[in-house]
C-alpha cells in the first residue's frame, strides 16, 4: 500500500484519535494521545491490509524546552508481508509519566520499555518487571535526560566505597577523579 | 535409509570423514607465524603511534596552530597551547596527545593542512605508568625521527595525507603538492 | 528380623556409642530450586553477560539474563559530536564486524541530509559490509564451534578471518576498528592488489567452506546437541522481535537486504536461505549458507565494479567553516552549525528511521534532527539486545549445558547490545 492509502485507513478507523499526521523522507508518522497507543498499536498489527507486526525500535525522545510536552516514546513498526513502515508518537508530560506497556501485544517490547524507563523515568503500566537495564540498580538520575550533564553528577556511592576499600589496603596508588 | 543410518554409525564413517580432514593439515605448511621471532610487517598506511613530522629543511615542526585537528578529534585527546613571542608572532608553546585517549581514527592526520601529524606504522610500543602514554610535543618529534631510522625505505609519505581517490578540490593547495620526505641515509649525515 | 527389634538395636547403639543414625528416608522430600550465578566473567559468555539461572537439578526453571557491563554511554556522547565525529562510535557497537555499522550509520545520515553517494562508492561500502559479513560469522562458528567442544574449527576460522582482516588492513589502515564510510561515500579507493587479494580469496573460500561443513554437519556429536535445542516458532520468533538468521531459522522471510535493498544491493542476484525448525541446527545451517552466499556476491560485485567518484560533493566538510582559531572559548557556540558545501544549504529536520542488515540481525537508526550540525537524538536499535532479551523463552526447559548451545547459536556481541 502506498503511504497515502496507509493514512487514509488509519485515519478512517481513529477519526478523532490522531492527532497530527506528516509524512518525513518518504516516512508517514502519525501522533496519537498517549493512553491509546495499545489500541492504535493493535489495530495497525491485526488489520488485513496493514499487518504491521514488526516492532522494530521503541525509544524516547527529551525535548527539554524546545516543545510544551517533555518527552515523547516512539513506535517504529514494519510490515513483513506488505513491506511498509509507520512510526507512532505519544506525548507524554511531564508531571504524568505513565504509559501503557506494549508487552501484551509485542513480547519483545519488554527490553525497550526497561531501557527506556532507565535512561528517561517513563513507567509503563503492566510491565511485569520494570527494572534499570544499563545503569546499576542504585543509580540515582535518568542519564539521557537533556539536563543530565555529559560527565554525570558527582561519584557513584558504590564507587567511593571501592576507592576507600583500595586506599585501606595501600598497596596502589589512588588519582582522584578522572 | 535406516539400515544406511546402522552402517554409518557401526562402521564410524562420519568420523573416518572428519579426521581426514584433519590429518590432512599434517601435510600442509602451517599458517602459524612464531612472533616475537618473526615479525609482521604491517601494510602502509597502518594507523599506529602518533608522531610530529620534523621539516627536513625548517629542523621543526610544521604546525601553523590552526587547531583543525584539535576540532575534529571526537576523543578530544589533543591539548594545543599557541604564545606569543617577541616579536609578537604566535609560536607554539605545547602540543601533547594523550594516547590512551586516542581512537585512532586518523581524522586529525587527514584534517591538517601542512601534513604536520602522522599515526606512524609503529605498533610496539608500551608505557609503564599513564604518564609515560600522554606524549609532550618533544616526545612526538622524537618518536618522528626515531620512526625514520628504523624505516626501510628512500622516502615517506603517509597515506592518509592524500586518500587515494580524493577528489582534488577537497584538498588544500599545500597538501595537493606534497612531496615524499626524503630520509637521510646515516652515512651521509656523519659525512656531512 | 521384626521392627520391634530393629528399634531396640538402634537405641542401643546410641546410647552406647554415641553414634548418630540418619533418619529413613520419607517419601515425599522437599526440594528447594538452586539459584546458579553464570557470572560476567565465564569464557563461554562471549562477553561480559551474567545470567541467574533458577535450577531444580540439572533442568532450568528460570532465567534472568543482566547486562549493563560494557555501557559505555554512546547515544548519549553522540548527541555532543558533529555527524562526520560521530561516525567513529559506530565502530565500536559490534566491534567484529565495523564496517557494516559504519554503513548503517551513514545511510541513514544521507537520506537525512539528502545527499547521494556515487556509485562507486556504493558498491566498495557493500563489498566492506559483505567482507564484515563473512568475517562475523567465521567468528561466531569458532567460539560456537568452540565451546560445544569442536576446537579445531576455532584455528581454521581464524586462518581464513587473517586473510580478510589483511585486506581490510590493506585498504583503511585497521583490521578491526575500520571507520571506513564517510557521509556520502567512502573515506579512500580500493587498489588493484585489493582486488586480486580479494579474488584469491573468492576462489579459495567455497573449499573451506566444504571442510568445515565436513566436520560438522553430519557429526552425531553436533547433530545431537544442536538438534531440537531451544526451538521457537515463527510467530514467537517475530513477536520477541527477533531479526537476522535468528528470524530465518524459524522459517521467516525477511532479509532487508531483499526487501528494503540499499546501496549496491539491488545489482546483486543472491538465495537468503530459510530454516524450519528454529532450533539450533536450523540457524548453524542458514549461517553455513549464508557464508557461501556472500561469497557469491563478492564475485558478483567484482565483475561488476564501475569506475567513479568515492565521495560525494555535498559531503559534508569535516571541519566548521568559521575559523578556528576563535575555537578556545567559544567551543560550542562555533561548532553549533554546520552549512553543507559551497551552496550553503542548512540541514533538515525532522526524523528519521532507516535500518540495515547487519550479520547479527537489524541495526536501526532512528536519528531527530533539530537544524543545528549535532544530532538532537540518535538511537540505535541494535540486534544483540533483543535477543539477549529472547533467551529465558529459549532456554526454559533444557539443561545447563545447553545454554551454551544456545548462547552461541543467537551470535551475540556485548558491546552491541550494552552500547
Amino acid at each position: 500500500m502506498t503511504i497515502e492509502e496507509i493514512l487514509d485507513v488509519v485515519k478512517g478507523e481513529f477519526k478523532d484519535k490522531i492527532l497530527s499526521d506528516e509524512v518525513k523522507f518518504d516516512q508517514p508518522s502519525i501522533s496519537v494521545p498517549k493512553d491509546d497507543n495499545t489500541e492504535v498499536i493493535l489495530f495497525l498489527k491485526e488489520h488485513g491490509g496493514l499487518k504491521f507486526d514488526h516492532l522494530a525500535d521503541l525509544c524516547g525522545v527529551d525535548y527539554f524546552k524546545s516543545r510544551d510536552i517533555r518527552y515523547e516514546v516512539v513506535y517504529n513498526l514494519y510490515s513483513i508481508k506488505f513491506k511498509h513502515r509507520i512510526r507512532v508518537k505519544i506525548q507524554v508530560p511531564e508531571d504524568d509519566m505513565e504509559v501503557n506497556s506494549l508487552t501484551c501485544i509485542f513480547k519483545g517490547a519488554d527490553w525497550h520499555e526497561c531501557e527506556c524507563f532507565d535512561m528517561f523515568g517513563i513507567q509503563f503500566r503492566g510491565h511485569p518487571h520494570l527494572k534499570r537495564v544499563f545503569m546499576p540498580e542504585n543509580w540515582v538520575g535518568y542519564p539521557l535526560k537533556k539536563d543530565y550533564p555529559l560527565k554525570g553528577i558527582g561519584v557513584w556511592e558504590d564507587h567511593e566505597k571501592l576507592l576507600k576499600k583500595v586506599e585501606s589496603l595501600s598497596k596502589f596508588e589512588i588519582r582522584r577523579g578522572g | 535409509m535406516k539400515i544406511q543410518k546402522l552402517i554409518r554409525d557401526v562402521l564410524l564413517i562420519e568420523w573416518f570423514r572428519g579426521l581426514s580432514v584433519t590429518f590432512k593439515t599434517m601435510l600442509v605448511k602451517p599458517v602459524t607465524r612464531l612472533y616475537p621471532h618473526v615479525k609482521r610487517q604491517p601494510f602502509p598506511g597502518f594507523r599506529g603511534r602518533q608522531a610530529l613530522v620534523r621539516d627536513p629543511e625548517k629542523l621543526k615542526e610544521r604546525c601553523i596552530m590552526c587547531l583543525r585537528c584539535k576540532t575534529v578529534c571526537p576523543s578530544n585527546c589533543i591539548s594545543i597551547e599557541v604564545g606569543k613571542d617577541e616579536n609578537n608572532a604566535r609560536v607554539l608553546k605545547e602540543y601533547s596527545i594523550d594516547a590512551t585517549r586516542c581512537i585512532y581514527c586518523a581524522y586529525c592526520v587527514e584534517v591538517c593542512p601542512v601534513n604536520a601529524l602522522v599515526l606512524t606504522e609503529e605498533y610496539e610500543y608500551l608505557g609503564d605508568k599513564r604518564s609515560d602514554l600522554f606524549f609532550t610535543k618533544e616526545k612526538l618529534l622524537s618518536d618522528w625521527d626515531e620512526f625514520l631510522t628504523n624505516y626501510p625505505g628512500d622516502s615517506y609519505f603517509n597515506k592518509f595525507w592524500r586518500p587515494p581517490g580524493m577528489p582534488e578540490k577537497m584538498l588544500t593547495p599545500q597538501k595537493r603538492n606534497e612531496k615524499p620526505i626524503e630520509i637521510k641515509k646515516k652515512n651521509e649525515e656523519i659525512a656531512s | 528380623m521384626g521392627s520391634m527389634e530393629v528399634k531396640e538395636i538402634k537405641e542401643q547403639i546410641l546410647t552406647t556409642q554415641n553414634v548418630c543414625i540418619l533418619p529413613e528416608v520419607e517419601d515425599n522430600l522437599e526440594t528447594k530450586e538452586m539459584i546458579l550465578n553464570m557470572g560476567p566473567q565465564h569464557p563461554a559468555t562471549h562477553g561480559v553477560l551474567r545470567l541467574v539461572l533458577r535450577l531444580d537439578g540439572e533442568e532450568i526453571v528460570g532465567m534472568e539474563p543482566h547486562i549493563g557491563y560494557l555501557h559505555r554511554g554512546i547515544e548519549k556522547l553522540m548527541e555532543s559530536k558533529t555527524y562526520a565525529q560521530a561516525l567513529p562510535l559506530t565502530d565500536r557497537l559490534d566491534y567484529i564486524s565495523s564496517p557494516a555499522n559504519n554503513t548503517a550509520y551513514a545511510i541513514a545520515i544521507e537520506k537525512l541530509f539528502g545527499i547521494e553517494a556515487p556509485i562507486r562508492a556504493k558498491f566498495i561500502r557493500t563489498i566492506f559490509c559483505e567482507m564484515a559479513r563473512i568475517s562475523s560469522h567465521l567468528l561466531w562458528l569458532a567460539t560456537h564451534a568452540l565451546d560445544i567442544g569442536a576446537m579445531t574449527i576455532f584455528t581454521y576460522c581464524f586462518r581464513e578471518r587473517e586473510w580478510l582482516l589483511d585486506l581490510f588492513e590493506m585498504t583503511v589502515g585497521a583490521r578491526l576498528l575500520t571507520n571506513f564510510a564517510r557521509i556520502g561515500g567512502v573515506r579512500c579507493d580500493i587498489s588493484p592488489e585489493f582486488v586480486q587479494g580479494l579474488r584469491d580469496f573468492t576462489k579459495e573460500f567455497p573449499s573451506r567452506v566444504q571442510e568445515y561443513e565436513t566436520l560438522l554437519t553430519k557429526n552425531p556429536i553436533w547433530m545431537e546437541r544442536t538438534i531440537d535445542i531451544a526451538q521457537i516458532s515463527g510467530e514467537d520468533a517475530l513477536s520477541w522481535g527477533l531479526t537476522g538468521p535468528c528470524l530465518r531459522g524459524s522459517g521467516v522471510d525477511y532479509d532487508l537486504r531483499r526487501d528494503c535493498p540499499y546501496d549496491a544491493y539491488p545489482y546483486l542476484k543472491f538465495h537468503v536461505p530459510l530454516g524450519e525448525n528454529g532450533d539450533v541446527y536450523d540457524r548453524y545451517l542458514c549461517r553455513m549458507e549464508e557464508l557461501r552466499q556472500s561469497n557469491e556476491m563478492l564475485k558478483q560485485l567484482l565483475d561488476q565494479l564501475p569506475e567513479g567518484e568515492i565521495i560525494s560533493d555535498d559531503s559534508p566538510d569535516f571541519v566548521i567553516p568559521t575559523p578556528p582559531r576563535q575555537v578556545e572559548g567559544a567551543g560550542s557556540a562555533a561548532s553549533a552549525f554546520i552549512t553543507l558545501s559551497k551552496e550553503r544549504k542548512m540541514i533538515n529536520t525532522g526524523d528519521l528511521y532507516s535500518a540495515v542488515e547487519v550479520p547479527k540481525g537489524e541495526l536501526g537508526v532512528y536519528v531527530v534532527s533539530d537544524g543545528s550540525g549535532k544530532p538532537y537524538r540518535l538511537r540505535l536499535r541494535t540486534p544483540s539486545f533483543v535477543h539477549i532479551a529472547a533467551m529465558p523463552a529459549l532456554s526454559v526447559g533444557h539443561m545447563v549445558a545447553d545454554i551454551i548451545a544456545i548462547i552461541g547459536s543467537i551470535d551475540i556481541v556485548l558491546g552491541e547490545s550494552d552500547k
